[in-house]
């Protein structure tokens, strides 16, 4: 498994911090504030009403993705890639 | 962020006609007239209040209007004094042979009179909570000839068993909506028939939202006063029985899920229902009506367990096990310690509860900590010769961060479906599906468990029940998990076994 992550998904979570990350999906999709996918989290990036960004690490192409942290960095958003 | 607050209003009383939990023919015509005539009815409504209070007036309550009614009174209040004294008179003759029996060399009415305090005083500590009952140093082995005996058999596999307080009667229920009644000594059982659909919905269940009503239990709850037998399954209603007539009094309607767990405080009418929506509800058997909604858990709540001072514990998927003050409205969270989820839980007495994961280990919790006490990993491993009847793929994708299944058990088999305590003493007892139910003792002053004995029993445990002198222990047993399909032992029988526990004699055991 560890082989198989792209070296491009850097930082990982470990497993403590990925139980954490699941804690809060979990929670936000209890109140209906979970966006899935990368279309909506971009479009709450670009509105600013993003607070949390999660990126699968096993995402295929990972390409698909790398746009969403240059944004995040841009809005100031936390961003977190989990495997 | 606390959720959006939601107005529910408390649903209106039941009409009497629906409280005698008599058959639909003599409802329909009372709901008919219902409508026509609204003073009509409030009349009868006033009527049937004083049959009640002339009920409530013969066991020494009541009225002071005229001179016959205070002469009867008086008579009925002077029949309950004498009835109280000559109940503890025999009551103090019992304790003071068996403290004679106890202290066969001297018969000195002195140290008499104080083994008959130390015994009361020790019997009010042990009823009341405070000290713990030590009945697991006594546990004998199992002999040859004890096992686990089929009591009740059920079609599908059971998900709930529930004992009377004096234990001796028990209810089961299962996948298909089968409630049998049955008695622990004779084995005879008789089944709950379920009403039909415009009696329910006149026991004001909801229309369900499919084009059938599932009918399949997932927890039951015997009242103390063993007057009432509550059921909660998947068509998001609590189901109200008469144990005496077994017949349905009415349905509770409000979760938005189905019900998993049920509980009724002990020496209570109160009764708290847990659902996969993740709110636990207080009701009231007695009134009929719905008191309270609890707020916390962020997932599907599981299991259930209620003890004395108004105390709930439920555990859910979200790893966490929360323990309720009703009163007091506020709630402690206890954290799975590892990536577990926690299946179930129960109360030991009031400072210490035990819960069982899913990764086969069993945690002892105290409430001064929020860490467990001891955590007793692969309490029930999976037994190679078990791994033939078991038809469910063996491997698991692997857990992220966790690359050791070797480690963590896996299989169904393994995970920890079932707790159970003796209220208020130290033997424990726990199921899973790998064949066995071990018994545990508690150790005292938060020091821990030992293991006591293994009892044999194919088949996923799905619930247990401990009695209350401590004697035999019922299991509900099925072929699948109560709350899924991911395992199934062919070899198992679906019902209820029961399993004596032989104790060495005291004398001083009342």
């Amino acid at each position: 498994m560890e082989s198989t992550v792209n070296p491009k998904a850097y930082p990982l979570a470990d497993a403590q911090l990925t139980m954490g990350i699941l804690d809060i999906i979990q929670h936000s999709t209890n109140y209906k504030q979970l966006k899935k996918g990368a279309n909506e989290a971009t479009i709450t990036l670009n509105r600013g009403i993003s607070e949390f960004v999660v990126m699968a690490a096993d995402t295929e192409p990972l390409e698909i993705l790398l746009h969403l942290p240059l944004l995040a960095e841009d809005k100031g958003t936390l961003q977190l890639a989990a495997e | 962020m606390a959720p959006r607050p939601r107005k529910r209003a408390s649903r209106p009383k039941p009409r009497p006609g629906s409280r005698r939990g008599g058959g639909g023919g003599d409802d329909d015509p009372f709901f008919e007239s219902e409508p026509k005539r609204r003073r009509g009815g409030r009349d009868e409504d006033i009527e049937s209040e004083d049959s009640d209070d002339d009920g409530v007036a013969a066991f020494g309550g009541g009225f002071d209007e005229d001179g016959d009614e205070r002469g009867r009174e008086e008579e009925d209040e002077e029949t309950v004094g004498e009835k109280k004294m000559r109940m503890t008179k025999e009551w103090l003759k019992k304790v003071t042979e068996v403290a004679k029996r106890g202290q066969e060399d001297d018969d000195e009415d002195e140290s008499g009179g104080r083994r008959v305090a130390e015994i009361l005083q020790r019997k009010q500590l042990e009823e009341s909570g405070r000290k713990r009952r030590e009945i697991a140093a006594r546990v004998l082995p199992p002999g040859p000839q004890d096992g686990f005996k089929v009591l009740v058999k059920h079609r599908q596999p059971v998900t709930a068993v529930a004992l009377s307080k004096d234990s001796d009667k028990g209810f089961s229920a299962s996948k298909d909506g089968i409630i049998m009644h049955w008695d622990v000594e004779t084995g005879k059982c008789e089944k709950y028939i379920w009403p039909s659909e415009n009696v329910l919905v006149s026991h004001h269940a909801k229309p369900p939202i499919s084009a059938k009503r599932s009918k399949q239990v997932l927890a039951l709850a015997a009242s103390s006063d063993g007057r009432y037998l509550a059921s909660g399954g998947l068509d998001r209603h609590i189901h109200l029985w008469d144990v005496r007539s077994r017949e349905h009094i009415q349905a509770f309607s409000g979760h938005r899920g189905p019900i998993s767990c049920l509980a009724f405080a002990p020496d209570s009418s109160e009764l708290f229902s847990g659902s996969f929506d993740r709110s636990i509800m207080q009701w009231n058997a007695e009134d009929r009506t719905y008191m309270n909604c609890l707020y916390g858990h962020q997932n599907e709540i599981l299991t259930m367990d209620a003890l004395s001072k108004d105390r709930i514990l439920t555990v859910a998927r979200d790893r966490t096990m929360h323990l309720w003050k009703i009163p007091e409205e506020s709630q402690l969270v206890f954290r799975a310690p590892a990536a577990a989820s926690l299946e179930c839980c129960c109360f030991i007495d009031d400072k210490e509860f035990l819960s069982g994961s899913d990764d086969g280990s069993i945690e002892l919790w105290s409430i001064m900590r929020k860490k467990p006490i001891l955590i007793i990993k692969n309490a029930h491993p999976v037994l190679c010769t078990n791994l033939n009847s078991v038809d469910n793929d063996d491997e698991s994708p692997k857990e992220n961060g966790m690359h050791k299944p070797e480690n963590v058990p896996s299989a169904a088999q393994s995970w920890v479906g079932t707790v159970a305590a003796r209220r208020g003493s130290d033997l424990v007892a726990s199921g899973a599906g790998n064949g066995l139910v071990r018994l545990w003792a508690i150790k005292p002053d938060s020091k821990g468990a030992e293991p006591l004995f293994d009892l044999k029993l194919d088949g996923f445990v799905n619930s247990l029940a401990i009695a209350k002198s401590g004697r035999f222990i019922v299991a509900g047993v099925g072929q699948e998990p109560r709350l899924g399909r991911w395992g199934r032992v062919r070899s198992a029988q679906n019902g209820v076994a029961i399993h004596p526990i032989r104790l060495k004699d005291v004398k001083e055991d009342l």
